[in-house]
């Protein structure tokens, strides 16, 4: 077990998590981080992927992570994310409904009007929830 | 008062009486929004300001960063981002913050708008300005996405080139009686008081680079300032309109003593003389 250091995640709808663990596995957008104890300062994008926070000596507490960014300095870490949910709580059917309809949105978007970067961006989110969920 | 008949002062009571139910429903249903917009305010102002916070930190701690959102060239066409509400009836609110954008435009014929609820969309149309996207209906109940949208609108104009500054016009909630319109620049971002600071700041690690991180949270920091600011200034037009409400129904109140006294004196007055009609009447039949 580790020293502990506080870690906070920030959604714009609440403050998703804020309290002590020992360690936190993130997504980046240049691959996954560990932080432990006394990590070296630090700013890094996140991608769609998910948090894993370990408190205690329990297992690690999976949540999901929509893109955002991650700062590290001396006193805590901040999780910045868009949107961000614990893996219990994730709604299958929505997720799954939220696949489909991305999906027809891609395979339509050549010849209507679509934003096709952000329904690539709303079916990667889909499908990272639905992964995550199947691992549970 | 110059109606002197009962029956008008009668009507004219009635009439005051229907408007001050209205406004005093109005008031009571600002209350509850208020109360619900502040909580809001109070669950997202940590985001908002985290963000900002670091932010500022990466800004500051680093000088060598060389972006065009940090540019400091001179600044010919600004975009206003002006957030109103749609619905009236709520005092100053509406035309403070409209003026307020106007104040700062030095040539209006180079500013553009970016219009956040229908009454600065329709003041700057009136005034021939040019509007180059409104969003309607969004300001009681903003959503994280609305600002999304405005951002990317923005942006999009800032990367074209089309602007070279975003400014930001919200109401900021600085008690349930007053609210005050603020001017922000959102772009380019101003470096701030950090770089004053000595050098002893901490070397940050930015993977992968100082400039690809700053490309991200740019615009999430736009996002998050323009979402921080249509929650403010959704619970500053609650409390705004619950002002104008409350000194409505208290004016109300007064006209109705006014004129209920004004009415019982016409009424004396009319007894009295027929009283007199009748005494007279009698004191001739003697």
């Amino acid at each position: 077990m580790g020293r502990k250091f506080n870690l906070e995640v920030v959604t714009p709808d609440e403050k998703f998590f804020e309290g002590e663990t020992d360690m936190a596995i993130l997504r980046t957008t240049e691959g996954d981080i560990g932080i432990l104890f006394d990590h070296e300062p630090l700013v890094a994008p996140l991608k769609i992927g998910s948090i894993r926070i370990r408190q205690d000596e329990s297992a690690f507490r999976w949540a999901t992570c929509s893109s955002g960014f991650l700062t590290v300095s001396d006193e805590k870490v901040t999780v910045i994310t868009d949107a961000a949910e614990w893996v219990d709580e994730i709604d299958l059917d929505r997720a799954e409904r939220a696949k489909e309809r991305a999906e027809k949105r891609i395979r339509e978007g050549a010849n209507k009007e679509v934003d096709v970067l952000r329904a690539k961006a709303s079916l990667e989110r889909a499908t990272n929830r639905i992964r995550l969920y199947s691992q549970k | 008062m110059a109606v002197s008949n009962t029956r008008d002062i009668k009507r004219k009571i009635r009439s005051v009486n229907s408007t001050m139910q209205i406004t005093k429903a109005m008031e009571l249903v600002s209350t509850a929004k208020l109360k619900r917009a502040r909580n809001r305010m109070d669950i997202t102002k940590p985001y908002f300001e985290t963000v900002t916070e670091a932010v500022k930190d990466i800004l500051g701690a680093d000088k060598s960063i060389k972006l065009k959102y940090v540019a400091d060239k001179e600044i010919q066409n600004t975009l206003y981002i002006v957030i109103t509400s749609d619905r009236g009836l709520c005092g100053g609110y509406n035309i403070n913050a409209i003026k307020k954008a106007l104040e700062d435009i030095a040539d209006p014929k180079k500013a553009k708008f970016i219009t956040i609820g229908k009454r600065a969309t329709d003041a700057y149309n009136r005034m021939n300005l040019d509007v180059v996207d409104t969003f309607l209906y969004i300001s009681e109940q903003p959503e994280y996405v609305h600002a999304v949208h405005i951002a990317k609108k923005a942006l999009a104009m800032f990367d074209a080139g089309e602007v070279d500054a975003v400014k930001l016009v919200y109401t900021n909630f600085a008690s349930t009686i007053s609210q005050v319109p603020v001017t922000l620049q959102l772009l380019p971002i101003e470096k701030g008081e950090q770089v004053a600071k000595d050098e002893a700041t901490d070397f940050v690690n930015y993977e992968p680079s100082p400039e690809e991180v700053l490309k991200f949270v740019i615009p999430k920091y736009v996002e998050s300032t323009i979402f921080g600011g249509l929650i403010e200034s959704a619970a500053s037009e609650q409390a705004a309109r619950r002002v104008a409400m409350e000194s409505a129904s208290d004016n109300a109140e007064e006209i109705i003593e006014e004129l209920t006294l004004t009415y019982n004196q016409a009424r004396q007055a009319a007894i009295t003389q027929e009283i007199t009609e009748i005494v007279g009447g009698a004191e001739a039949l003697k």
